[in-house]
């Protein structure tokens, strides 16, 4: 049932980050088509070629930085109208448990954000391929790599990755799921209630991670050192992660609480 | 025969409202029932909590001696007052999308009975008109070969002719194993077809009986009786 779930999650998923996706690589490729054929100073010599290129390249732009808000909003559409709303009348009927609803949405989700990532980096290949070599785009990623094993990852790295890459899939999502799902305890203000739920979740979250940042300064007393802060740095990103793991866990638990017990579809 | 709903003390509140009021139930396998009240009477938060969209107050409701979950929702099949199937799939994914989750979907059924109603399958469901939406969902409603049918207002948006159509579908899928609870304002146009007459007035049950005992012992319609008792 479960993959069933996925499979129908991520129909109506696609349904709009596909042309979405489309939107951005062809922009891409129509900013690269337009510099072949009119190059920078022809864009600015005549007016109308400069109308073309720019309406092309704020498309891209647009395109580009919309990308990700773009996919976190459409999967909080997706979940508001198949539990929320009335087509909740036909999903929450299905014979499957409130668990597989959500890890459903998650990993249908979670499939989504890492296609964007890859349009993300495909709409790069049409404006670079022919101007930069790819052996040296392959050396300026291994470089990047170099800086952060160097800096970031020593003892922790393995697990730092594979924490980052959980919170980066599935983190935000969980967010979104909990602050809709709590919303809809507020009968007829389901909308202000996810709202009132997300402030909830920042000021919380945030004041116990002051918190413990605070306590944890307090303790290294006058020992504190931008050496010592260097020497901790992937213990702190990895502290860091794990807190909010642990945020994201309780989140889902009472969003999968409020579901079975509490659930007032209107 | 055998339960399929009980409901204990069951009691719902929207806030200060009180929509079902400390109801006592008892559902039996092999009848056709009719739901039957005003607006705000808590037809539709009872049929809610039955199928487990809504959590009771207070009290509890059994399907089949087990709480709404995972079980009911197999036997259960229910047609809820709105449309609430996906609106971007065209008629046949819908069919799909039944024969994929519900075990119980009979598709030869369902494709019999849109053929019937001259619904086209490859038609977008979203550019049917409120009626015809509201048959393809009745129709995939009834194609499955459920233990309890939950209809809330199932011929409230369809044409006369098609009321009539539904309405003998209705009573084919009758059978000893199974139940239909159907909530409807058109009473005179179930009547005919109702074993059992459930009425709730402000969330209480003012009535259970049979039509049979209606018409003998009181002389009246059910139709009539409605009048009478919530006559304003």
């Amino acid at each position: 049932m479960l993959g069933k779930l996925i499979k129908y999650d991520l129909k109506a998923l696609c349904r709009y980050v596909l042309p979405l996706f489309a939107v951005l690589i062809g922009s891409s490729i129509a900013l690269r088509i337009c510099l072949e054929i009119f190059g920078f100073e022809g864009a600015g010599n005549n007016v109308f070629v400069s109308i073309i290129v720019f309406v092309v390249a704020f498309v891209y732009v647009i395109s580009l930085l919309g990308c990700g808000f773009a996919v976190y909003i459409i999967i909080s559409i997706n979940y508001y109208k198949s539990l929320m709303s009335d087509r909740g009348y036909f999903y929450l009927t299905l014979p499957v448990t409130h668990d597989m609803h959500l890890v459903s949405k998650l990993l249908s989700g979670a499939l989504v954000i890492v296609l964007a990532a890859v349009a993300f980096i495909l709409s790069f290949l049409p404006l670079f391929v022919g101007n930069i070599a790819l052996p040296d785009i392959l050396k300026f990623v291994g470089d990047i790599w170099d800086l952060i094993r160097t800096y970031l990852l020593d003892k922790n790295g393995v697990l730092i990755i594979i924490l980052t890459v959980l919170v980066a899939l599935f983190g935000t999502q969980i967010v979104i799921y909990f602050c809709i799902t709590v919303g809809q305890l507020i009968p007829r203000h389901r909308i202000l209630g996810a709202f009132l739920a997300l402030i909830g979740h920042t000021i919380l979250s945030r004041t116990i991670a002051a918190i413990f940042t605070a306590t944890g300064f307090k303790s290294l007393g006058n020992l504190y050192t931008i050496d010592i802060m260097a020497a901790t740095f992937s213990d702190i990103i990895l502290a860091t992660i794990s807190y909010y793991l642990i945020i994201y866990a309780i989140e889902y638990v009472v969003t999968r609480l409020v579901l079975k017990y509490k659930l007032n579809i209107e | 025969m055998s339960i399929i709903v009980e409901a204990r003390d069951l009691t719902k509140h929207y806030g200060s409202d009180i929509a079902v009021d400390h109801l006592d139930l008892t559902l039996e396998k092999g009848q056709i029932i009719g739901l039957l009240g005003p607006n705000g009477s808590g037809k539709t938060t009872f049929i809610k909590m039955i199928n487990g969209l809504l959590t009771p107050t207070s009290g509890m409701i059994l399907i089949n001696g087990e709480k709404p979950g995972v079980n009911s929702k197999k036997v259960i099949s229910y047609l809820p007052e709105r449309c609430a199937l996906p609106d971007w799939m065209r008629i046949n994914d819908l069919v799909k999308m039944y024969c994929d989750f519900f075990a119980d979907f009979n598709k030869d059924k369902a494709r019999t009975m849109l053929a019937d109603l001259h619904l086209d399958e490859k038609k977008n469901y979203k550019t049917l008109s409120k009626g015809n939406r509201e048959k393809v969902q009745l129709i995939l409603c009834m194609a499955r070969e459920a233990e309890l049918y939950c209809l809330d207002e199932p011929i409230g948006g369809v044409d006369p002719a098609a009321r009539d159509y539904i309405l003998r579908t209705i009573l084919q899928n009758y059978n000893e194993e199974a139940a239909v609870l159907i909530s409807t304002h058109l009473i005179q146009d179930v009547e005919s077809t109702l074993d059992r007459a459930l009425f709730l007035k402000e969330g209480t049950l003012v009535l259970n009986d049979t039509v049979d005992n209606i018409r003998e012992q009181r002389g009246k319609s059910v139709d009539a009786l409605f009048r009478e008792v919530f006559a304003c």
